[in-house]
């Protein structure tokens, strides 16, 4: 490497970089080495992996994780369905009223998932004010008091909330695929499911694994629905878990459950991601 | 390799990234012990005397520019206990010159986290988690307040139930602002009155458990859901649980599940949850859907409306609804008859810190928390109706004879509070390990609402996650309120049912194998 090149890779690397150390890999160091120690308000001292040997045994974390895997293995295909089927009609330019749709769709993304979960829960499934409940269930839906209800409910919100975002990512997809391949399926005759299968499917590929990796850590992040709803039926997670720690003072067991969340979402973006850019 | 980067370049990254790494985990290593308490000794800081009391003249002159004083505190700002709050410390802030900046929080995790920075953002912070609140003052983050408490003659104006919380090895680390209480019942009185169902406000006009249940069913039959639940957010169910628990065993039954020294499976603990899941079993909620999406203030407005007729609920009750006299409260019924002269009022506080480190001002701040505990203050709380009861004596005196006016529901609760003040108890479940509070005891009661069925399951399981997390928190050693509890009580109540295990057989709610 020439000076040069040295000289332009640290003007351009170490702003990026120190921002990555001070917001990302100092606070985490921190993480890390308090969740080897029985941090509270009133002690500081090295536990070694005591923290770990609890949580693994802590029956309301591995209700916390169950509930996260659970919510992952609904939301991120449904999503993924979902967000390829509307890539797919909205870059429909035969499609009349394509962009209408595609600003109701990306509406859902500009709203905060607070509010979302109050509009859910409260507005449509609630015994009593929700409309949809009433109208479906005769107020008899017991969203709230029940695990897999009230879980279920949280899941189609992020449902609702998430597709957009693998939507935009497919059409990004679509937009890359050569439009003489779908234009020869066309002439060719193949039959829509037949181009979906053999064209659509393989070649977004690269879409398939940037809205799994995306959307598995979105799920595997959420909070806010849960927080907001105050974990309906029981059906907490692991970030509310780690976040009711912490008010309670036991920072360095909150800190464990923090580095255990990121272990599980580096287990699955790394391989992912190197999948991702293999040739 | 992706294209495009060389070999030494990706290695440059590498020894970047590395270098970064590991000044990272310098940089994050252990921090130090941290401080000891230092009880005796004065804070560091220039308030090296106690200030003076609250009676005393403004430090500085109208003409000087306000002084600027942070405080944190558990009402948001654009709630009625917020604006409240904010209108009732006017004085305090034109006696002394003083501009309040409040921010409304209950994210009492963090705010401790900032205590033991050494640099909060806040110069005082009101907090309710008192087992929290210790531990900062344990860890010898908090100001001690004594001197300027006894200086300033507050100290004897406090009722000790109030400031023992606080009381960390004889030394107070924070002021009771405030005091709630949850007296028992609020009902709807038009609902009452239209069915010609008494209203009791007196020991001897209390409801036993089977006139109670009759009620419900007279409610029920009117076509009015008797209770409303606010089991959405599950906490008010607790509210339903506590008379139940010192109507059954009293003070020692209370303290013995508060602390665990008696186990969820036990006879007499089935029996307390029993008598509840009666309730839920007569249909006193309403359906199960209803019942478990109800958030605590929605029960409200079905009362004002004629469908919820009452609500196991505490004395913000009114000041929420701003109507002192539609919504009263009434005793909760007994079950045990040689506990029924007995009344218990579960009553607790929120409780001003000053952190040893603040931002702005500590001699204002400690001025500013004694001013909250002084009887201006506090009867002006009292006249407000926000709270019916109040940590200062006086000002509970003034409300009971007659000097300051208060709302009549605000009345009753004193009277009963003044009454029964050998049987004051702290909040079964806030003075349970945070995490066993939230996690296991609000979602089990809550639970049951729903899941009725299994509630002898969930006993079993609490019972497990109690063990666990009570020898976590090693609860018996460093509780105060739990040192030296211990339960010599009956394991069994032998005194009348009033139908309960009936109630639970018709519904399909299978009973305890001893009891079968």
């Amino acid at each position: 490497m020439s000076v040069n090149r040295l000289i332009y890779f640290l003007v351009f690397s170490v702003p990026a970089l120190l921002f990555i150390f001070i917001y990302i890999i100092y606070p985490f160091a921190l993480d890390v080495i308090s969740s080897f120690t029985d941090w509270s308000p009133t002690s500081y001292a090295y536990v070694g992996l005591q923290n770990y040997g609890y949580l693994f045994t802590d029956p309301l974390f591995i209700q916390s994780l169950t509930t996260n895997l659970i919510w992952l293995g609904i939301n991120v295909p449904a999503s993924m369905f979902l967000g390829m089927l509307l890539a797919l009609l909205l870059t429909n330019e035969s499609a009349k009223g394509a962009r209408a749709f595609r600003t109701m769709v990306f509406a859902a993304l500009a709203i905060p998932p607070t509010v979302a979960a109050f509009m859910f829960g409260y507005m449509l499934f609630a015994a009593n004010t929700g409309i949809v409940n009433a109208l479906l269930f005769g107020n008899g839906l017991n969203v709230y008091g029940l695990y897999w209800p009230g879980l279920l409910m949280m899941v189609l919100i992020t449902i609702w909330s998430s597709t957009p975002l693998a939507t935009i990512i497919y059409m990004a997809g679509i937009a890359i695929i050569p439009r003489s391949v779908i234009e020869a399926a066309s002439i060719d005759g193949a039959p829509i499911l037949t181009r979906f299968a053999r064209i659509y499917l393989p070649l977004l590929r690269p879409a398939h694994i940037v809205s799994f990796v995306m959307l598995s850590i979105l799920t595997l992040k959420v909070f806010d629905v849960v927080y907001t709803l105050r974990a309906p039926g029981g059906a907490s997670v692991m970030l509310y878990y780690m976040y009711q720690n912490l008010s309670y003072g036991m920072w360095g067991y909150a800190n464990t459950v923090i580095v255990v969340i990121s272990a599980i979402v580096l287990a699955i973006a790394i391989p992912l991601t190197i999948a991702m850019f293999r040739r | 390799m992706t294209r495009g980067i060389s070999r030494t370049t990706a290695i440059a990254i590498v020894v970047v990234v590395v270098v970064l790494v590991v000044i990272a985990a310098i940089l994050a290593t252990p921090k130090p012990a941290p401080p000891t308490t230092t009880t005796s000794a004065p804070p560091a800081t220039s308030t090296s005397t106690p200030p003076a009391t609250t009676s005393a003249p403004p430090t500085t002159t109208t003409s000087a520019p306000p002084q600027k004083l942070v405080v944190y505190g558990p009402w948001g700002v654009n709630t009625p206990e917020g604006q409240i709050f904010l209108q009732l410390i006017k004085p305090f802030e034109q006696q002394y010159n003083v501009k309040i900046e409040y921010v409304g929080t209950t994210d009492y995790g963090t705010e401790a986290q900032q205590i033991t920075s050494g640099s909060p953002p806040f110069d005082v912070v009101i907090f309710a988690p008192v087992s929290l609140a210790r531990q900062l003052a344990e860890g010898g983050y908090l100001t001690d307040l004594t001197p300027y408490l006894q200086q300033s003659g507050i100290m004897s104006q406090l009722i000790p139930y109030y400031v023992e919380p606080v009381n960390v090895s004889g030394r107070i680390y924070g002021v009771p602002v405030d005091a709630w209480s949850k007296p028992g019942i609020y009902v709807y009185v038009p609902t009452l009155q239209k069915y010609g169902i008494p209203t009791p406000t007196e020991i001897s006009q209390r409801w036993n458990w089977g006139q109670f249940l009759g009620y419900v069913q007279e409610l029920k039959a009117n076509g009015v859901v008797p209770l409303g639940s606010g089991a959405a957010d599950q906490w008010p169910l607790v509210i339903v649980f506590e008379p139940i628990v010192y109507s059954l065993g009293g003070r020692d039954l209370y303290y013995a599940i508060m602390c665990h020294k008696i186990s969820y499976t036990s006879p007499i603990v089935e029996q307390a949850f029993e008598f509840y899941l009666s309730l839920i079993a007569s249909g006193a909620f309403g359906p199960s859907a209803f019942a478990a999406s109800q958030h605590f203030v929605d029960v409200y407005a079905l009362m004002k409306n004629g469908t919820v007729a009452m609500y196991f609920m505490g004395d913000w009750t009114p000041f929420f609804n701003k109507n002192y006299t539609a919504f009263m409260p009434v005793m909760a019924p007994s079950i045990n008859p040689q506990l029924a002269d007995q009344y218990f009022v579960v009553t607790g506080g929120d409780w001003a810190l000053v952190p040893k480190n603040v931002p702005d001002n500590k001699t204002l701040a400690i001025q500013f928390v004694i001013w909250l505990a002084s009887q201006d203050f506090q009867e002006a709380v009292l006249k407000s109706g926000w709270r019916a009861v109040s940590p200062n004596k006086a000002a509970m005196q003034a409300a009971l004879s007659g000097q300051i006016s208060v709302p009549p529901s605000s009345k009753v609760v004193d009277s009963w509070l003044v009454q029964f003040s050998n049987n004051l108890v702290p909040d079964i479940a806030d003075n349970m390990p945070s995490q066993f509070e939230t996690q296991v005891f609000w979602p089990t009661l809550a639970k049951m609402i729903s899941d009725p069925a299994h509630w002898l399951d969930y006993l079993s399981q609490m019972e497990q996650l109690a063990n666990r997390i009570y020898n976590q928190t090693n609860w018996d050693a460093t509780y105060p309120l739990c040192q030296g509890v211990t339960y010599t009580g009956p394991t069994v109540y032998t005194g009348p049912m009033y139908n309960v295990t009936a109630i639970l057989t018709a519904a399909g709610i299978p009973l305890p194998d001893w009891q079968r």
